[in-house]
């Protein structure tokens, strides 16, 4: 008789898991994502947008569209304070360096895997759970 | 679960973001981000004419307080939404948390002016 699997949440602690999505200047998203990827994040979708103009008269003189990068990533929630306060006073540095970050909770999950992974929960942590054969 | 802004997410034809910008400003907001995207939706198009037909959309996020949600999703929808030839899809998304966002003004609430009672000439 095989034996029960035990729920993951019954031996972990489960980390809410949040959307972050942060809007920064075109060139400016290898610096986030370094950021990101400091602070636990696992992987990183870097789209290319453009703004919307401050005024009509930036769209009289064509410049009112700024090119824009757009990161996707998924953090645990824990994680936000560290987060949020790195990138304000990134977005302070400079005019170029300016952006918006925003968080969104995400309600549900396909999967212990895809939690593991979103979260990036390390390696040596999953182990524990994992019985060798045998014992 | 109170949050103090939204993410209004509006997904239109290529073409219409200067549409849905527009509405919005005039509706409270400051400012957007536009995304390039594709729809996945009508694939009768494609068979019927035996070319491929990339439908192009653009998605244009706007970050805005929530009390403004109601009013932006309104002007939004009656500027490019379903009826329009934008087919605009408009949503809000909760935003737990921000960070870069200028505070904006209060406000203003439309002023109901005071119309002195006629008196009656009796």
């Amino acid at each position: 008789m095989e034996e029960q699997k035990k729920p993951y949440d019954s031996s972990h602690r489960i980390y809410p898991l949040q959307l972050l999505m942060v809007v920064v200047g075109a060139g400016q998203a290898s610096s986030v994502v370094r950021l990101l990827y400091e602070n636990e994040a696992y992987m990183c979708c870097v789209c290319k947008g453009r703004g919307t103009s401050q005024g009509d008269v930036y769209d009289v003189f064509g410049i009112g569209d700024l090119k824009k990068d757009i990161i996707f990533t998924v953090i645990k929630e824990d994680r936000w304070p560290v987060i949020k306060k790195a990138l304000g006073e990134r977005f302070k540095v400079s005019f170029a360096s300016r952006g918006i970050a925003a968080i969104s909770p995400l309600e549900a999950l396909a999967g212990v895997s895809i939690y593991k992974m979103l979260g990036n929960v390390r390696y040596d942590e999953a182990k524990k759970t994992v019985k060798p054969k045998g014992e | 679960m109170d949050n103090k802004y939204v993410a209004i997410v509006c997904i239109v034809n290529l073409g219409f973001t200067d549409l849905v910008m527009s509405a919005a400003k005039a509706a409270g907001a400051r400012g957007g981000t536009i995304l390039n995207a594709r729809g996945t939706g009508n694939k009768d198009i494609e068979k019927y004419f035996g070319v491929t037909v990339t439908p192009e959309k653009e998605i244009v996020v706007i970050i805005a307080e929530t009390e403004m949600r109601d009013k932006l999703l309104l002007a939004v929808n009656k500027s490019a939404g379903m009826d329009t030839k934008g087919q605009g899809i408009a949503f809000a998304i909760p935003v737990s948390d921000c960070v870069g966002m200028t505070p904006s003004a209060p406000i203003e609430q439309p002023k109901t002016e005071e119309i002195p009672e006629e008196k009656s000439a009796e």
